[in-house]
């Protein structure tokens, strides 16, 4: 199941090569609150990829994406590979431990870092991000 | 027991600083601190941070191993009541005190900015000059030479010839370092304003442009801490110690050979029917108490602590004036889209202000203020988590990655700051509540008056023009601020002035009833400019421990032998 949570978070949240620590560790933490939403989500999304039309992330847009329950998992998915932290803003629940902090998809997404680590050496700042 | 030359009450960077000048010199010298040392490494506390589910200012701080209680306890600290005692079901939001501090060595320096921008000649003079507030009773030229000496001991780096002169802020010597690199912001927005530098000119003859701000953090090594890597987590802590923080002057004071209690809470300051200050009660983190003795006392312990502290004391208030005229720097913060990227969250939280608006003759009416030039997206009241959340009502995958690249990269936020005026209505007074330690919590009393308030509208207009002038849309556009966000620099409360009636200290900090009793910190302005006050704490504590230093003999050959052997 852990692999096919890493899958799917690669669809939902735009990146590859996720890290398989981070996915079931993420994975566990989700279960604990809504064991049964994320096994339909899975089982749903298990289904899809049996289907071999068109691309996958269309295929999670008209099937699961459309479906409000389902979309409301895929969301929890998402915020907690971009923050590595459960409700994060309106008072977080769960924060992961550090090494999955320095990880947070928020960060790589604009380009940036998270906060207390290094982004490099004295004056990077100055310049365009290089990719 | 021991009887010390002197007996500094607060382990921030006032009492840090002169315990150091002081010692060094060969005097003996007591600090006590109601808060905690440590942990030993700096990496704990960075780990408290990452640890943390708040990640708020003292989230790497106030953290106690299980049944330890705080017993310096602060306001806002993480399951803990309220430390002050006003009105919080008021529901105007500029009528009550929001900005809290550090209880701990090292004080609240931990999780500051850095910025170090001096206060302008005029705004010594507020009352001569534009007829509001009080004069200093001393003048800008007065703590030049200070100025200068306290970016050395912080290691402040800035941009000599950009601020030698401005507003007649003479500076006799250059910054110990270069200036802090702008950010890829500060040049894309340098650039975009070249052609609207004479917007606001009613204000002044000052163009509109961005100029770098002095901060106590590392453009080179120095004083044996490293370069600023930008790590951008300045507050609530740099990791690796390339920002100033006080920690840096109680270990030198120590290696001197001053002696720091932490966790010593001082509750009385003891006066004989002279008033001359014979000893100090304060009491440790299990209630018992202590009796110090000394030649000379400095209250150095914050503007609401070495409030408190003169209150139960029942000293130094003739005047009246003791815990009155409270104030912070209101400020807000306007956002926009700019037109392209601007690569924000790298490097520091701000690197570069537009200080034109700190003086002029439009201050008889409104406050001075400043802006601050954020790289830190839609800033505090708009942080990319926020923008993530909206983004994924719509999108996944690959498209929201893309969206929400486009939209934070181009988020730019100001901040401003704005002067307030003394009012003696703004005070502290103690809360018939006790803290855990059973010790008076301080009750506040605070409203933001017209003249700051009405600030606010005019700064809108000024940040909005600059957003327009960046290529920004109406509509990409947020400049209101129905309220204001604390500073975190606490001021007034024991203002400095030439008449024991009407201030609690002298020109040289010295209480007028005391001939023993000196307080250091931001708690002796008796106005506070739109200037970070740390610079000018410091100022005035090295001048502070000079003049200590005078009312004492000479120390002999053998006792700074006897010092240097220990």
């Amino acid at each position: 199941m852990d692999e096919l949570f890493l899958k799917l978070s690669e669809v939902l949240t735009g990146f590859n090569n996720l890290s398989p620590e981070a996915a079931k560790l993420y994975h566990q933490k989700l279960s604990e609150s809504n064991a049964a939403g994320l096994e339909s989500l899975l089982t749903a999304f298990k289904a899809l990829l049996r289907d071999p039309k068109n691309d996958i992330e269309e295929r999670v847009r008209q099937k699961i994406w459309a479906d409000s329950t389902l979309k409301s998992v895929c969301q929890s998915i998402i915020l907690i590979w971009y923050n590595a932290s459960i409700n994060p803003g309106s008072g977080i629940t769960w924060q992961a431990p550090p090494q999955f902090y320095y990880d947070a998809l928020l960060w790589r997404a604009v380009e940036a870092h998270p906060p207390a680590i290094s982004g490099g050496y004295f004056g990077y700042w100055r310049y365009a991000p290089e990719n | 027991m021991k009887k010390y030359d002197v007996v500094i009450i607060g382990a921030g960077v006032a009492g840090a600083l002169i315990a150091n000048e002081l010692a060094k010199k060969g005097r003996s010298v007591l600090i006590l601190e109601a808060g905690v040392r440590g942990p030993k490494e700096r990496t704990d506390l960075v780990g408290n941070y990452l640890n943390s589910t708040n990640r708020s200012l003292g989230s790497p701080y106030n953290v106690f191993p299980a049944g330890v209680i705080n017993k310096a306890p602060i306001e806002d600290a993480p399951n803990l009541p309220h430390y002050y005692d006003q009105d919080y079901n008021q529901p105007d939001q500029n009528k009550y005190f929001k900005s809290n501090y550090e209880r701990r060595v090292g004080g609240s320096t931990w999780h500051w900015l850095g910025n170090c921008p001096r206060l302008l000649p005029n705004d010594f003079e507020t009352a001569s000059k534009y007829k509001i507030g009080v004069d200093w009773p001393i003048k800008y030229r007065d703590l030049e030479e200070w100025y200068c000496r306290a970016e050395h001991e912080l290691g402040v780096a800035g941009d000599h010839d950009e601020l030698d002169n401005y507003f007649g802020a003479f500076r006799s010597q250059p910054f110990p370092m270069p200036k802090i690199w702008p950010s890829y912001s500060d040049l894309l927005i340098t650039q975009k304003l070249s052609g609207s530098s004479d917007l606001w000119s009613e204000f002044n003859d000052k163009p509109l442009a961005l100029m770098s701000t002095p901060q106590a953090r590392n453009s080179e090594p120095y004083d044996g801490r490293p370069v600023c890597a930008g790590n951008s987590s300045c507050v609530p802590i740099c990791p690796i110690g390339a920002k100033y923080d006080a920690s840096v002057h109680t270990k030198k004071a120590e290696a001197n050979g001053a002696d720091l209690l932490d966790k010593a809470i001082v509750t009385r300051i003891i006066a004989d029917e002279s008033g001359k200050i014979t000893s100090v009660e304060y009491q440790d983190w299990e209630d018992k108490k202590h009796n110090v003795k000394g030649e000379i006392f400095v209250l150095a312990a914050n503007a609401i602590e070495s409030a408190k502290i003169l209150l139960m004391s029942d000293l130094a208030n003739e005047s009246d004036q003791v815990g009155r005229n409270l104030m912070d720097h209101p400020q807000g913060e306007g956002q926009c889209i700019v037109n392209e990227p601007v690569f924000p969250f790298r490097g520091p939280p701000t690197t570069s202000g537009i200080d034109k608006f700190r003086d002029g003759t439009f201050r008889a009416k409104t406050a001075a203020f400043r802006l601050s030039m954020g790289n830190d997206g839609g800033g505090r009241s708009n942080p990319p988590q926020g923008v993530l959340k909206e983004l994924i009502n719509d999108n996944f995958g690959v498209v929201l990655r893309q969206n929400l690249k486009a939209r934070v990269t181009s988020q730019f936020r100001i901040s401003f700051l704005a002067e307030m005026l003394p009012s003696p209505d703004n005070r502290v007074t103690l809360s018939p509540d006790k803290d855990a330690a059973g010790i008076f919590r301080p009750r506040i009393t605070f409203s933001v008056d017209t003249y700051t308030l009405n600030s606010f509208a005019v700064i809108g207009e000024v940040m909005k023009s600059i957003f327009l002038a960046l290529g920004s849309k109406l509509e990409d556009i947020n400049v209101k601020n129905p309220s204001f966000l604390p500073a975190g620099h606490i001021m007034g409360t024991c203002r400095m002035g030439n008449d024991p009636k009407t201030s609690v200290v002298d020109k040289n900090l010295r209480c007028h009833q005391h001939p023993n009793l000196y307080i250091a910190g931001a708690s002796v302005f008796p106005t506070v400019g739109s200037a970070n006050p740390t610079i000018t704490i410091a100022a005035l504590s090295l001048r502070l421990a000079s003049f200590i230093e005078k009312q004492f003999k000479p120390v002999t050959q053998w006792h700074q032998t006897e010092k240097g052997q220990k």
